[in-house]
Protein backbone atom coordinates (compact mmCIF):
# COMPACT_ATOMS: atom_id res chain seq x y z
CA UNK A 1 0.00 0.00 0.00
CA UNK A 2 1.49 3.31 -1.61
CA UNK A 3 1.27 6.49 1.23
CA UNK A 4 -1.11 8.03 -1.42
CA UNK A 5 -3.66 4.86 -1.24
CA UNK A 6 -3.60 6.14 2.56
CA UNK A 7 -5.49 9.42 1.55
CA UNK A 8 -7.89 7.74 -1.07
CA UNK A 9 -10.97 7.57 -0.03
CA UNK A 10 -12.47 3.57 0.35
CA UNK A 11 -15.61 3.32 -1.90
CA UNK A 12 -18.48 2.09 0.47
CA UNK A 13 -20.81 -0.23 -1.34
CA UNK A 14 -24.05 1.56 -0.95
CA UNK A 15 -26.11 -1.87 -2.10
CA UNK A 16 -28.92 -2.13 -4.16
CA UNK A 17 -30.83 0.75 -5.76
CA UNK A 18 -34.33 -0.06 -3.30
CA UNK A 19 -36.33 0.63 -5.81
CA UNK A 20 -35.15 -0.54 -9.47
CA UNK A 21 -31.99 -2.92 -8.01
CA UNK A 22 -34.07 -5.46 -5.81
CA UNK A 23 -35.01 -7.82 -8.46
CA UNK A 24 -35.35 -11.87 -8.74
CA UNK A 25 -32.46 -12.30 -10.56
CA UNK A 26 -30.18 -10.06 -8.25
CA UNK A 27 -31.36 -12.02 -4.74
CA UNK A 28 -28.21 -12.83 -2.66
CA UNK A 29 -28.01 -15.01 0.64
CA UNK A 30 -29.24 -13.20 3.20
CA UNK A 31 -32.03 -11.65 1.18
CA UNK A 32 -35.61 -12.05 2.06
CA UNK A 33 -38.90 -12.02 -0.39
CA UNK A 34 -42.42 -13.15 -0.10
CA UNK A 35 -43.84 -16.11 -1.87
CA UNK A 36 -46.98 -18.07 -0.93
CA UNK A 37 -47.85 -15.91 1.71
CA UNK A 38 -45.01 -16.82 3.60
CA UNK A 39 -41.81 -14.58 4.13
CA UNK A 40 -38.55 -16.76 3.13
CA UNK A 41 -35.29 -16.15 3.52
CA UNK A 42 -32.05 -16.68 0.79
CA UNK A 43 -30.36 -19.44 2.47
CA UNK A 44 -27.32 -19.92 -0.68
CA UNK A 45 -26.99 -19.37 -4.14
CA UNK A 46 -26.31 -22.07 -6.36
CA UNK A 47 -25.52 -22.40 -9.95
CA UNK A 48 -25.70 -25.14 -12.77
CA UNK A 49 -23.14 -24.98 -15.82
CA UNK A 50 -23.80 -26.98 -18.18
CA UNK A 51 -21.05 -25.76 -20.68
CA UNK A 52 -20.85 -23.27 -23.51
CA UNK A 53 -22.00 -20.93 -20.91
CA UNK A 54 -25.33 -22.10 -20.25
CA UNK A 55 -26.01 -21.77 -16.54
CA UNK A 56 -28.87 -22.33 -14.27
CA UNK A 57 -29.34 -20.14 -11.05
CA UNK A 58 -30.24 -21.49 -8.09
CA UNK A 59 -31.65 -19.61 -4.98
CA UNK A 60 -32.37 -21.64 -1.47
CA UNK A 61 -35.43 -20.70 -0.10
CA UNK A 62 -36.41 -21.30 3.55
CA UNK A 63 -39.47 -20.41 5.63
CA UNK A 64 -39.80 -21.42 8.86
CA UNK A 65 -41.34 -24.71 8.00
CA UNK A 66 -40.13 -25.12 4.54
CA UNK A 67 -37.34 -25.48 2.16
CA UNK A 68 -37.86 -24.96 -2.10
CA UNK A 69 -35.44 -24.32 -4.44
CA UNK A 70 -35.91 -21.37 -7.19
CA UNK A 71 -34.21 -21.69 -10.31
CA UNK A 72 -33.53 -18.93 -13.31
CA UNK A 73 -33.12 -20.14 -16.77
CA UNK A 74 -32.03 -17.49 -19.33
CA UNK A 75 -32.96 -18.66 -22.81
CA UNK A 76 -33.03 -15.71 -24.45
CA UNK A 77 -35.87 -14.71 -21.96
CA UNK A 78 -35.89 -15.49 -18.43
CA UNK A 79 -37.63 -18.89 -17.31
CA UNK A 80 -38.49 -19.60 -13.61
CA UNK A 81 -39.51 -22.83 -11.41
CA UNK A 82 -39.84 -23.74 -8.06
CA UNK A 83 -39.11 -27.24 -6.67
CA UNK A 84 -38.86 -29.07 -3.70
CA UNK A 85 -36.82 -31.92 -2.57
CA UNK A 86 -39.28 -35.28 -2.94
CA UNK A 87 -37.91 -39.17 -1.22
CA UNK A 88 -36.38 -41.04 -3.77
CA UNK A 89 -38.74 -43.74 -2.13
CA UNK A 90 -41.62 -41.93 -3.86
CA UNK A 91 -40.64 -42.99 -7.17
CA UNK A 92 -41.38 -46.75 -8.79
CA UNK A 93 -39.13 -49.24 -7.00
CA UNK A 94 -38.42 -51.04 -10.48
CA UNK A 95 -37.64 -47.67 -11.28
CA UNK A 96 -35.09 -46.99 -8.58
CA UNK A 97 -33.58 -50.67 -9.14
CA UNK A 98 -33.17 -49.50 -12.62
CA UNK A 99 -31.30 -46.51 -11.76
CA UNK A 100 -29.18 -47.62 -9.32
CA UNK A 101 -28.01 -50.88 -11.62
CA UNK A 102 -26.71 -48.06 -13.40
CA UNK A 103 -29.06 -48.12 -16.41
CA UNK A 104 -30.85 -45.17 -18.15
CA UNK A 105 -34.08 -43.82 -16.49
CA UNK A 106 -37.38 -44.47 -18.90
CA UNK A 107 -39.08 -41.93 -21.29
CA UNK A 108 -41.64 -41.65 -19.32
CA UNK A 109 -42.50 -41.75 -15.56
CA UNK A 110 -44.90 -42.18 -13.55
CA UNK A 111 -45.90 -40.29 -10.43
CA UNK A 112 -48.64 -39.38 -7.93
CA UNK A 113 -51.08 -40.44 -10.78
CA UNK A 114 -49.52 -38.47 -13.44
CA UNK A 115 -47.56 -39.54 -15.89
CA UNK A 116 -43.93 -37.51 -16.65
CA UNK A 117 -42.83 -37.69 -19.87
CA UNK A 118 -38.27 -37.30 -20.76
CA UNK A 119 -38.16 -34.02 -22.41
CA UNK A 120 -34.01 -33.30 -21.69
CA UNK A 121 -30.85 -34.96 -20.40
CA UNK A 122 -28.04 -32.72 -19.42
CA UNK A 123 -24.37 -33.44 -17.29
CA UNK A 124 -23.06 -30.80 -15.66
CA UNK A 125 -21.22 -28.98 -12.92
CA UNK A 126 -22.97 -28.02 -9.46
CA UNK A 127 -21.51 -25.09 -7.58
CA UNK A 128 -22.76 -24.74 -4.16
CA UNK A 129 -23.16 -21.27 -2.62
CA UNK A 130 -20.66 -19.83 -4.98
CA UNK A 131 -17.75 -22.45 -4.85
CA UNK A 132 -15.43 -22.31 -7.64
CA UNK A 133 -14.59 -26.11 -7.01
CA UNK A 134 -18.15 -27.98 -8.79
CA UNK A 135 -19.60 -30.89 -8.04
CA UNK A 136 -20.04 -33.18 -11.57
CA UNK A 137 -23.88 -34.07 -11.82
CA UNK A 138 -26.33 -35.32 -13.96
CA UNK A 139 -29.82 -34.66 -14.88
CA UNK A 140 -32.98 -35.85 -16.23
CA UNK A 141 -35.62 -34.04 -16.51
CA UNK A 142 -39.69 -34.62 -17.21
CA UNK A 143 -42.48 -32.82 -17.71
CA UNK A 144 -46.24 -33.51 -17.56
CA UNK A 145 -48.38 -33.27 -20.04
CA UNK A 146 -49.67 -29.19 -19.68
CA UNK A 147 -45.49 -28.69 -19.36
CA UNK A 148 -46.79 -27.25 -16.10
CA UNK A 149 -45.07 -29.45 -13.36
CA UNK A 150 -41.69 -31.01 -13.34
CA UNK A 151 -40.15 -34.02 -12.17
CA UNK A 152 -35.84 -34.01 -12.04
CA UNK A 153 -33.67 -36.78 -11.56
CA UNK A 154 -30.10 -35.84 -10.22
CA UNK A 155 -26.99 -38.25 -10.30
CA UNK A 156 -24.32 -36.68 -7.89
CA UNK A 157 -22.30 -40.45 -7.47
CA UNK A 158 -22.47 -43.95 -8.92
CA UNK A 159 -25.69 -44.64 -6.55
CA UNK A 160 -26.45 -41.24 -5.29
CA UNK A 161 -29.83 -39.66 -6.32
CA UNK A 162 -32.25 -37.07 -5.88
CA UNK A 163 -35.57 -36.55 -6.90
CA UNK A 164 -37.54 -32.82 -7.05
CA UNK A 165 -40.57 -32.05 -8.29
CA UNK A 166 -41.31 -28.52 -9.43
CA UNK A 167 -43.19 -26.03 -11.27
CA UNK A 168 -43.17 -23.17 -13.81
CA UNK A 169 -43.75 -19.94 -11.86
CA UNK A 170 -43.78 -16.30 -12.99
CA UNK A 171 -41.69 -13.32 -11.38
CA UNK A 172 -44.69 -11.31 -10.78
CA UNK A 173 -45.61 -14.27 -8.02
CA UNK A 174 -42.31 -13.53 -5.46
CA UNK A 175 -42.86 -9.64 -4.01
CA UNK A 176 -41.59 -7.66 -1.27
CA UNK A 177 -37.73 -8.33 -1.56
CA UNK A 178 -35.32 -7.33 0.85
CA UNK A 179 -31.75 -7.12 1.24
CA UNK A 180 -29.73 -8.51 3.86
CA UNK A 181 -30.63 -6.66 7.80
CA UNK A 182 -27.00 -7.85 8.55
CA UNK A 183 -24.83 -6.14 6.07
CA UNK A 184 -25.19 -2.30 5.18
CA UNK A 185 -27.30 -1.89 2.61
CA UNK B 1 -34.33 51.13 13.33
CA UNK B 2 -30.36 51.94 13.93
CA UNK B 3 -27.74 52.42 10.97
CA UNK B 4 -26.30 48.84 11.66
CA UNK B 5 -29.70 47.23 12.10
CA UNK B 6 -30.28 48.53 8.62
CA UNK B 7 -26.80 47.17 7.35
CA UNK B 8 -27.31 44.00 8.38
CA UNK B 9 -30.76 43.71 7.19
CA UNK B 10 -29.14 45.06 3.85
CA UNK B 11 -26.56 42.63 4.22
CA UNK B 12 -28.81 39.69 5.00
CA UNK B 13 -31.05 40.30 1.91
CA UNK B 14 -28.13 40.02 -0.48
CA UNK B 15 -26.62 36.50 0.69
CA UNK B 16 -30.42 35.32 0.47
CA UNK B 17 -30.50 36.88 -2.63
CA UNK B 18 -27.26 35.15 -3.70
CA UNK B 19 -28.04 32.17 -2.03
CA UNK B 20 -31.80 31.70 -3.80
CA UNK B 21 -29.48 32.19 -7.29
CA UNK B 22 -27.37 29.08 -6.33
CA UNK B 23 -30.31 27.27 -5.51
CA UNK B 24 -31.19 24.66 -8.27
CA UNK B 25 -34.44 23.19 -7.96
CA UNK B 26 -33.91 20.08 -9.67
CA UNK B 27 -30.37 19.83 -7.79
CA UNK B 28 -32.43 19.87 -4.65
CA UNK B 29 -35.18 17.49 -5.74
CA UNK B 30 -32.59 15.14 -6.58
CA UNK B 31 -30.84 15.78 -3.10
CA UNK B 32 -34.18 14.72 -1.58
CA UNK B 33 -35.20 11.91 -3.57
CA UNK B 34 -31.63 10.49 -2.49
CA UNK B 35 -31.93 11.31 1.07
CA UNK B 36 -35.42 9.77 1.28
CA UNK B 37 -34.12 6.66 -0.71
CA UNK B 38 -31.30 6.58 1.98
CA UNK B 39 -34.68 6.25 4.56
CA UNK B 40 -35.92 3.53 2.80
CA UNK B 41 -32.60 1.59 2.65
CA UNK B 42 -32.72 2.30 6.11
CA UNK B 43 -36.27 0.99 6.69
CA UNK B 44 -35.88 -1.95 4.57
CA UNK B 45 -33.36 -3.09 6.43
CA UNK B 46 -34.60 -2.49 10.22
CA UNK B 47 -37.70 -4.30 8.56
CA UNK B 48 -35.59 -7.23 6.83
CA UNK B 49 -33.71 -7.75 10.52
CA UNK B 50 -37.52 -8.13 11.58
CA UNK B 51 -38.65 -10.39 9.23
CA UNK B 52 -35.73 -12.82 9.96
CA UNK B 53 -36.53 -12.35 13.53
CA UNK B 54 -39.98 -13.63 13.28
CA UNK B 55 -39.08 -16.73 10.74
CA UNK B 56 -36.46 -17.95 13.07
CA UNK B 57 -39.49 -16.84 16.34
CA UNK B 58 -41.62 -19.29 14.38
CA UNK B 59 -39.60 -22.24 13.73
CA UNK B 60 -38.25 -22.23 17.25
CA UNK B 61 -42.07 -22.38 18.18
CA UNK B 62 -42.25 -25.23 15.49
CA UNK B 63 -39.54 -26.84 16.75
CA UNK B 64 -40.92 -27.00 20.77
CA UNK B 65 -44.09 -27.78 19.86
CA UNK B 66 -42.24 -31.10 17.99
CA UNK B 67 -40.58 -31.73 20.92
CA UNK B 68 -43.75 -31.45 23.23
CA UNK B 69 -45.54 -34.03 20.90
CA UNK B 70 -42.22 -36.25 21.01
CA UNK B 71 -42.60 -36.04 24.60
CA UNK B 72 -46.23 -36.88 25.26
CA UNK B 73 -45.26 -39.52 22.64
CA UNK B 74 -42.46 -40.95 24.97
CA UNK B 75 -44.79 -40.59 28.26
CA UNK B 76 -47.55 -43.13 25.87
CA UNK B 77 -44.68 -45.87 25.04
CA UNK B 78 -43.21 -45.67 28.84
CA UNK B 79 -46.67 -46.61 30.15
CA UNK B 80 -47.55 -48.88 27.18
CA UNK B 81 -44.35 -51.26 28.60
CA UNK B 82 -45.61 -50.36 32.16
CA UNK B 83 -48.79 -51.86 30.97
CA UNK B 84 -47.01 -54.94 29.06
CA UNK B 85 -44.82 -55.63 32.07
CA UNK B 86 -41.75 -54.93 30.35
CA UNK B 87 -41.02 -52.46 32.36
CA UNK B 88 -41.00 -51.89 36.50
CA UNK B 89 -44.19 -49.58 37.26
CA UNK B 90 -42.45 -46.77 39.84
CA UNK B 91 -39.57 -46.23 36.97
CA UNK B 92 -42.04 -45.93 33.93
CA UNK B 93 -44.25 -43.66 36.06
CA UNK B 94 -41.20 -41.35 37.01
CA UNK B 95 -40.10 -41.54 33.56
CA UNK B 96 -43.45 -40.48 31.87
CA UNK B 97 -44.28 -38.02 34.45
CA UNK B 98 -40.81 -36.86 33.65
CA UNK B 99 -41.59 -36.61 30.26
CA UNK B 100 -45.07 -35.02 31.02
CA UNK B 101 -43.05 -32.57 32.72
CA UNK B 102 -40.79 -32.15 29.52
CA UNK B 103 -43.84 -31.68 27.19
CA UNK B 104 -45.58 -29.32 29.38
CA UNK B 105 -42.40 -26.76 29.68
CA UNK B 106 -42.29 -26.91 25.63
CA UNK B 107 -45.42 -26.65 25.04
CA UNK B 108 -45.56 -23.56 27.10
CA UNK B 109 -42.30 -22.43 25.28
CA UNK B 110 -44.15 -23.22 22.30
CA UNK B 111 -46.86 -20.98 23.32
CA UNK B 112 -45.09 -18.52 24.09
CA UNK B 113 -42.66 -18.40 20.88
CA UNK B 114 -45.77 -18.51 19.12
CA UNK B 115 -47.21 -15.42 20.43
CA UNK B 116 -43.93 -14.18 19.88
CA UNK B 117 -43.60 -14.79 16.05
CA UNK B 118 -47.10 -13.61 15.81
CA UNK B 119 -46.16 -10.29 17.61
CA UNK B 120 -43.10 -10.19 14.88
CA UNK B 121 -44.92 -10.44 11.80
CA UNK B 122 -47.65 -8.01 12.77
CA UNK B 123 -44.66 -5.35 13.50
CA UNK B 124 -43.25 -7.08 9.74
CA UNK B 125 -46.14 -6.39 8.17
CA UNK B 126 -46.78 -3.13 9.53
CA UNK B 127 -43.51 -1.95 8.89
CA UNK B 128 -43.66 -3.51 5.50
CA UNK B 129 -46.76 -1.27 4.55
CA UNK B 130 -44.99 1.31 5.59
CA UNK B 131 -41.89 0.29 3.29
CA UNK B 132 -44.08 0.13 0.45
CA UNK B 133 -46.26 3.90 1.05
CA UNK B 134 -42.47 5.39 1.07
CA UNK B 135 -41.37 3.12 -1.71
CA UNK B 136 -44.78 4.56 -3.75
CA UNK B 137 -44.02 8.16 -2.53
CA UNK B 138 -40.46 7.90 -3.72
CA UNK B 139 -41.41 6.26 -7.23
CA UNK B 140 -44.05 9.15 -7.31
CA UNK B 141 -41.75 11.80 -6.81
CA UNK B 142 -38.46 10.21 -8.86
CA UNK B 143 -41.34 10.13 -11.86
CA UNK B 144 -42.47 13.50 -11.15
CA UNK B 145 -38.60 14.34 -11.33
CA UNK B 146 -38.48 12.64 -15.13
CA UNK B 147 -41.53 15.06 -16.32
CA UNK B 148 -40.15 18.51 -14.57
CA UNK B 149 -36.88 17.86 -16.18
CA UNK B 150 -38.27 17.10 -19.45
CA UNK B 151 -40.79 19.85 -19.12
CA UNK B 152 -37.73 22.12 -18.01
CA UNK B 153 -35.50 21.28 -21.23
CA UNK B 154 -38.46 22.23 -23.29
CA UNK B 155 -39.21 25.31 -21.89
CA UNK B 156 -35.50 26.50 -21.67
CA UNK B 157 -34.89 24.86 -25.38
CA UNK B 158 -38.68 27.12 -26.31
CA UNK B 159 -37.29 30.13 -24.76
CA UNK B 160 -34.23 29.82 -26.60
CA UNK B 161 -35.94 29.36 -29.90
CA UNK B 162 -38.18 32.64 -28.92
CA UNK B 163 -35.32 34.79 -27.76
CA UNK B 164 -33.96 34.48 -31.10
CA UNK B 165 -37.10 34.61 -33.10
CA UNK B 166 -37.24 38.59 -30.93
CA UNK B 167 -34.03 39.54 -31.22
CA UNK B 168 -33.23 41.37 -33.58
CA UNK B 169 -29.73 42.42 -32.49
CA UNK B 170 -26.82 42.86 -34.65
CA UNK B 171 -25.59 39.35 -33.18
CA UNK B 172 -28.45 36.94 -33.59
CA UNK B 173 -28.83 35.03 -36.87
CA UNK B 174 -32.37 36.91 -37.37
CA UNK B 175 -30.30 39.91 -37.16
CA UNK B 176 -27.62 38.97 -39.77
CA UNK B 177 -30.37 38.17 -41.96
CA UNK B 178 -32.19 41.72 -41.59
CA UNK B 179 -28.60 43.27 -41.89
CA UNK B 180 -28.08 41.26 -45.26
CA UNK B 181 -31.87 41.92 -45.96
CA UNK B 182 -30.52 45.34 -45.90
CA UNK B 183 -27.54 45.19 -47.79
CA UNK B 184 -29.41 43.55 -50.49
CA UNK B 185 -32.15 45.59 -50.81
CA UNK B 186 -29.42 48.65 -50.72
CA UNK B 187 -27.08 46.69 -53.68
CA UNK B 188 -30.34 47.30 -55.88
CA UNK B 189 -31.32 50.32 -55.47
CA UNK B 190 -27.44 51.15 -55.86
CA UNK B 191 -27.70 49.21 -59.28
CA UNK B 192 -30.91 51.00 -59.83
CA UNK B 193 -29.52 54.00 -59.43
CA UNK B 194 -26.47 53.56 -61.42
CA UNK B 195 -28.51 51.95 -64.60
CA UNK B 196 -30.26 55.47 -64.04
CA UNK B 197 -27.44 57.33 -64.09
CA UNK B 198 -26.18 55.11 -67.20
CA UNK B 199 -29.39 56.07 -69.12
CA UNK B 200 -28.73 59.60 -67.95
CA UNK B 201 -25.41 59.85 -69.16
CA UNK B 202 -26.15 60.51 -72.73
CA UNK B 203 -25.19 63.20 -75.01
CA UNK B 204 -27.58 66.23 -75.44
CA UNK B 205 -27.84 64.37 -78.99
CA UNK B 206 -28.79 61.24 -78.14
CA UNK B 207 -31.57 63.07 -76.22
CA UNK B 208 -32.93 65.02 -79.22
CA UNK B 209 -32.83 61.85 -81.71
CA UNK B 210 -34.43 60.05 -78.75
CA UNK B 211 -37.25 62.69 -78.95
CA UNK B 212 -37.33 63.33 -82.38
CA UNK B 213 -36.78 59.86 -83.55
CA UNK B 214 -39.89 59.51 -85.74
CA UNK B 215 -39.33 62.93 -87.27
CA UNK B 216 -36.10 61.94 -88.00
CA UNK B 217 -37.06 58.50 -89.98
CA UNK B 218 -39.33 60.25 -91.52
CA UNK B 219 -37.65 62.70 -93.48
CA UNK B 220 -34.94 60.13 -94.59
CA UNK B 221 -37.61 58.27 -96.77
CA UNK B 222 -38.70 61.68 -97.76
CA UNK B 223 -35.52 62.17 -99.22
CA UNK B 224 -35.08 58.44 -100.95
CA UNK B 225 -38.36 59.08 -102.16
CA UNK B 226 -37.45 62.26 -103.98
CA UNK B 227 -34.01 60.89 -105.30
CA UNK B 228 -35.94 58.19 -106.68
CA UNK B 229 -38.38 60.40 -108.80
CA UNK B 230 -35.36 62.32 -109.83
CA UNK B 231 -33.70 59.32 -111.48
CA UNK B 232 -37.12 57.84 -112.51
CA UNK B 233 -36.77 55.16 -110.73
CA UNK B 234 -40.61 54.10 -109.44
Amino acid sequence: MGIMDFFKKKKKDKGPDPLSGLTLDTLKKGYYLDYDMKTWEVMAVNTYDWGDNDITYEWQLQSHDDTLFLEMENDDEMFWSISRKVPLRKLDQRIITQLKNGQEPPETLPFEGDVFYLEETGGGHFHADGAEQGREMLQWCYEDDDGTRFLTIEQWGETDFELSLGKKVEEYQFSDILPSGKTDI
Amino acid sequence: MSFFKRLFKVGESNAHAIVDKMEDPIKMTEQGIRDLKKDLSMAMQGLAEVKGIAIRTRKEAEKKKHLAADYERKAMLLLQKMQSNQMDPAEAERLATEALNRKEENAADAQRLDKEATAHETRGNDLQSKVNKLKSTITTYENDLITLKARSRTASSTKKINAQLANIDSSSTIGMLEKMKARVEEDEALAQAYGEVANAGGSIDSEIDAALGGAETASASESLLELKKRMGIS
